[in-house]
Order: C-alpha cells, then sequence, then structure tokens
C-alpha cells in the first residue's frame, strides 16, 4: 500500500473500497496493512482528518495553513503553496499525504528522489469526503477506519435539507473583481445539500458579473470571514445599487466552508442555521 | 486627417452603442424607458460607467503610447516598457501583501504613486546633466521592470491565497466595478494631458526628425520632454489605477494608425485617442459576453483583437 505513489487515487481507492465491503461483510476485520507510522500533511483539510480518524500521534508535520485542531498548529511547518522538501525529508516520513487540489510543480520527483511514497488525496466535491477519509485512514492502518467513515457519513446526511422554497444563495469568493463559487464545486454541492439553490448558474469558480449579480438576486450573500472584509462586501453591495435591501449578507467561518474535512458537518449545520433563520424573518414578514 | 478621425469616431460610437446593447443579461429598451428599476440601474449604473471608462483607458493608454514612441523615438515604446506599468503592480503587489486590500481606495492610490514614481525613477537613471538619452531612458525602464518583477514575486510569495486575487486584479486589468466616479476623475485628466500634449504636438513632431534638428528649430527639447513624459505617466498611472494593467493597446494602435494613415505626431495624438477607446470598448464587450454569466480577462481580449488585425496590415504594406 504505501509505496504507491501514482497521481490518480483511483487505484487504491477502489483497492480501499473492495477492502470496506470485505470488511463489512465479515465478523472480523479484514487485515489491513500496518500502514505509516510518520506522515506529513500537505494540506489543511487532511490534516484535520487526520485528526479525525485519530491517527495524530503519527502526524509530524504539517503545510504553513494547518491550523485545526489548535495543537496542529504547533507540528512543525513545511511551507505554503510551494512546501520545503528538504524540511519534509528532514522530519524523517514514511509517508506523504497532499491534495490534488493544489498540486506543487516538482514534489513528486522530489520525494521519489528521496523514497518518500505520496498520498494524492481527492477532495473536490462533497461526495468525495467520507471515501478520502477513508483512504486517509487506511494509510495510517487505523483498524476502525469504516466506523469514523461512517459516522461522518451518518452526520452528512443528517444535515440534508429539503425546502419548500429553496432561497437563492449566492458564495463570494472575491469581491472585486467578484469571484463566486459556481455548481460542481465543494461549495456548491453543500448549498444545494442544505437545499439551497446556488444563485449562479455556471460551474466552476468564475468571475461574476455585477450585471448578472442584479439581474438573478440572490436572497443571501455568503462571504468567507478572513479573505472577504466587511468593508469589502459594503462596497460590493455599493457598486450594486438597490441589491442591500433585498439580499441578507452573512459572514461564514472560512476555514470550515472551503476546507473539504471533517468539518464539512460543522459547515453544513451553520448554512442550515442561516437558511433555517432567513425563512423564519421570512415568514413574519408575511402577515 | 478629417475622413480618418471621422471614420474612428463613428467606429468609436458604433463599439459604444455595441457595448452598451449587449451584456451579461439582455436589457430591453421596452424595460428601460417603461422604468424597470433592475434594468435602468444595469444599464445607468454598471453598463454605462463601465463602457465609458473602457474607452477612457483605451484612449489614455494609446496617448501615453503614441507620446512615448515619438519621444524615444522608438517604435517598440509604450508605456509598459518604460516601467509604469511594472511600479503599479509592484505598489498593489506589496500594499496587498501588507494586508491594506481591506481599506477603500488605499491599492489604487499605492498603484499611481509607483506608476508615478517609476517614471521619475527611470527619468532620473536616464539624465546625464540636463539631458535625457532616449536610448538610457528604454533600458533604465527595462531594468527597472526587473526589479519591480522581483518585487512582485517575493510580495506573491509572501501573501496569503486570498490576498493574491486582489494583487491579479491588478496584473491582469479588469473594468469590473467601475462607477461614474472613474469616469469623472480619468475624464478630466484625461483631458487636461490631451491639452498639454496637444499644446506641444508641434515641437514633437519636430522631435521625430532628431533632436539637434528640432533644437536648431527652437525647440526647447528638454521642456518637451519633460511635459510629454509627466502628462502621459500620470494619465497612464490614473488609468491603471482604476482599470490595472490592459496590455498591447499603447503599443498596437498607434501603430495601426500609422500604417493606414500618417506619422505625423498631430494627427497621431487624435487618431489614437479614438482608435485605442474604440480597441477597449469592443475588447471589454468580449470579455463580457464571451462566457455566459462570467468574465474574462480583457487584455487576452486587446491582444485577440488587435494582433491579427495589425498583422495583416502589416504584411500589406511591405
Amino acid at each position: 500500500m504505501r509505496s504507491i505513489q501514482t497521481r490518480p487515487p483511483g487505484r487504491v481507492f477502489i483497492f480501499i473500497l473492495a477492502l470496506l465491503l470485505f470488511a463489512c461483510r465479515n465478523e472480523e476485520p479484514a487485515p489491513l496493512p500496518a500502514g505509516s507510522s510518520r506522515v506529513v500533511s500537505l494540506a489543511p483539510n487532511i490534516t484535520e482528518m487526520i485528526y479525525a480518524v485519530g491517527a495524530r500521534q503519527k502526524l509530524v508535520g504539517t503545510d504553513n495553513f494547518s491550523d485545526y485542531p489548535a495543537s496542529a498548529k504547533s507540528l512543525p511547518k513545511v511551507g505554503g503553496t510551494q512546501p520545503n522538501v528538504e524540511k519534509i525529508i528532514s522530519l524523517k516520513p514514511d509517508l506523504v499525504m497532499a491534495s490534488t487540489s493544489s498540486v506543487p510543480p516538482g514534489l513528486e520527483s522530489s520525494l521519489r528522489a528521496a523514497k518518500i511514497p505520496l498520498v494524492w488525496i481527492k477532495t473536490d466535491r462533497l461526495a468525495d469526503v467520507p471515501g478520502a477519509m477513508a483512504l486517509v485512514g487506511a494509510h495510517l492502518g487505523v483498524l476502525d477506519v469504516p466506523v469514523h467513515v461512517a459516522r461522518l457519513r451518518d452526520a452528512i446526511n443528517q444535515q440534508k435539507r429539503t425546502r419548500a422554497h429553496p432561497p437563492r444563495v449566492l458564495f463570494a469568493v472575491w469581491t472585486n473583481p467578484l469571484y463566486v463559487a459556481g455548481r460542481n464545486t465543494f461549495v456548491g454541492d453543500l448549498l444545494e445539500h442544505c437545499g439551497a439553490t446556488n444563485a449562479v448558474t455556471v460551474s466552476g469558480w468564475p468571475q461574476y458579473s455585477l450585471e448578472s449579480l442584479l439581474a438573478n438576486p440572490p436572497d443571501v450573500i455568503l462571504y468567507p470571514n478572513l479573505s472577504v472584509t466587511p468593508r469589502a462586501m459594503q462596497e460590493l453591495l455599493d457598486a450594486a445599487p438597490g441589491l442591500r435591501d433585498r439580499v441578507r449578507v452573512v459572514a461564514v467561518e472560512e476555514n470550515v466552508f472551503v476546507r473539504p474535512g471533517p468539518r464539512v458537518v460543522t459547515a453544513a449545520r451553520q448554512l442550515n442555521g442561516i437558511l433555517d433563520a432567513g425563512r423564519q424573518t421570512a415568514d413574519s414578514g408575511q402577515p | 486627417m478629417k475622413s480618418a478621425a471621422l471614420i474612428l469616431l463613428v467606429l468609436l460610437i458604433a463599439s459604444i452603442a455595441l457595448a452598451i446593447s449587449f451584456g451579461a443579461t439582455p436589457l430591453s429598451w421596452h424595460a428601460i424607458l417603461g422604468g424597470d428599476e433592475t434594468a435602468r440601474t444595469i444599464l445607468f449604473r454598471i453598463r454605462l460607467p463601465r463602457v465609458l471608462l473602457g474607452a477612457l483607458v483605451g484612449a489614455t493608454l494609446a496617448v501615453a503610447g503614441v507620446t512615448f514612441q515619438t519621444l524615444l523615438r522608438n517604435p517598440l515604446a509604450d508605456p509598459f516598457i518604460l516601467g509604469v506599468s511594472g511600479g503599479a503592480a509592484a505598489g498593489a503587489a506589496t500594499a496587498t501583501a501588507f494586508g491594506l486590500a481591506a481599506y477603500r481606495g488605499v491599492v489604487p492610490a499605492i498603484a499611481f504613486a509607483g506608476a508615478c514614481g517609476a517614471t521619475a525613477a527611470v527619468f532620473m537613471l536616464a539624465r546625464r546633466r540636463d539631458y535625457v538619452d532616449p536610448t538610457r531612458l528604454l533600458l533604465s525602464g527595462l531594468v527597472l521592470n526587473a526589479f519591480f518583477s522581483a518585487v512582485i514575486l517575493i510580495s506573491f510569495s509572501l501573501s496569503k491565497q486570498s490576498d493574491l486575487t486582489a494583487a491579479l486584479r491588478w496584473m491582469m486589468g479588469t473594468l469590473f466595478g467601475a462607477g461614474w466616479s472613474d469616469v469623472a476623475l480619468l475624464g478630466v485628466l484625461l483631458i487636461v494631458v490631451i491639452a498639454a500634449l496637444a499644446f506641444i504636438a508641434n515641437d514633437l513632431r519636430m522631435l521625430a526628425f532628431g533632436e539637434d534638428d528640432a533644437r536648431s528649430r527652437g525647440v526647447n527639447v528638454e521642456r518637451v520632454k519633460w511635459i510629454g513624459f509627466g502628462a502621459s505617466s500620470v494619465v497612464t498611472g490614473a488609468a491603471v489605477a482604476v482599470s490595472g494593467i490592459i496590455g498591447f493597446v499603447g503599443l498596437l494602435v498607434p501603430h495601426l494608425i500609422r500604417l493606414i494613415w500618417r506619422r505625423d505626431f498631430r494627427f497621431l495624438l487624435p487618431l489614437s485617442a479614438l482608435g485605442g477607446a474604440t480597441l477597449v470598448v469592443l475588447a471589454d464587450l468580449l470579455a463580457r459576453v464571451a462566457v455566459n454569466a462570467s468574465e474574462l480577462p480583457i487584455g487576452a481580449f486587446t491582444a485577440l483583437l488587435g494582433v491579427p488585425f495589425f498583422l495583416s496590415l502589416l504584411r500589406r504594406s511591405r
């Protein structure tokens, strides 16, 4: 298992799924590989997954952005978008985990030269998260990983809502120019999971025009609290006259909403809270 | 001259009409005249100021381009080669790396200061006693640009992912969020600058035959240089501060005009202004409507529109 280095985690993934199915069918859990004992995580959502499956004692280093849970901050840091390979090697890991959503150039070849196995974790969509956590747990030799994964899956499902009048929600990633979370993205999935309609109809993370914003006004604008300041949001509303009166603007915890990790449950719960509150005020507004 | 100006003016008006008629959302005249509040807001407070700002930015870049080319007697000169854009971008990138993007107007102000500071620095570097050497000026601009690239790279490496987007706004250029205040600011400044350049237009024309020649005909060459560089740089700095870096306009448009019509600065100045305005208005229209509900970088379209046209003219002129 540990020697697998190839980019697409597809084969590993299928193998793990087969393993899990096998484990489910039998009384006794299937013997999992011993797993790594020293791992470096190169993405905050992977770090959170490692904590969530209870393997934090195996984590010997993280990227600079991993700041949750709080104790992850005190782990050795190996760099940001371009990690320092020498620093990684000096931590003597027997496994490095990186996210497919940020691929540092040259990482794969330099780790191969150092004979350190690298595993890619893909979490582009909401549905990827439980499977990704299963993969992380399996690589770390966590025996009860199916339990953690099942619990995560249940918790995510519990937050699923269908709403009679789905509110139209726009998630503004940046305000000048306006960048938004479109369809077929992790955040887009989250909106739909909680029974909202994504006010953006295009896919991906497009730069969005003020005209479209005004012509199809959302009921709610969400913005990440670290990237976008309240002042920047005010400026956006100033630039889109008339929008202020009909839209509810809510800041959300950035690291919860944009990290496809175990805290998707928190994100979904917070989002449901926001959408439920909106429904109440809308109802009370109509006598 | 008159017919050329007339053709370009008609083209500009047609492009503006086209740019106002199309956008991310279809607007019907019926809705606008009928008092549909959303349609009116989109037309008068979002689309119209954006189109007009695009025209002003395009005119600015082309005017600055033709001035720099004439002053330096170098066909490759444009406001960006002299470090104006690099200074603006370095200013914007450093400001965002220090977290100043959160404060309204601070980053554009620093971008403007960066553009003006860069021109001043290039000018000082190129100066030998009281003579400004065009070759040294170009070289200083190139070297300073390399320095600014280094500053930008370091700022980017130190920035958070989110701040990168703010700095990229200046690198890529966009007319997103253009308001009437931007139009008024740049409009007034551009009128003053064009007036100043028109005042020295005849001197600039004579400078095209060489500095000694111009001097012997009674032209105060150094004063012409100061006014030309100063005026063009200030207005370019203002354009970059509102729209970011929109490439190719300053280089392409004056050459297009030269290929079609004449090389005389007195004609090039107004014709370039009209041509630059048309090019940017059309490029922004494409950037806005090419992909449904998304916007693309405008600089890509100024090149996409301008380059094939330019190359075909170049081939025919051989």
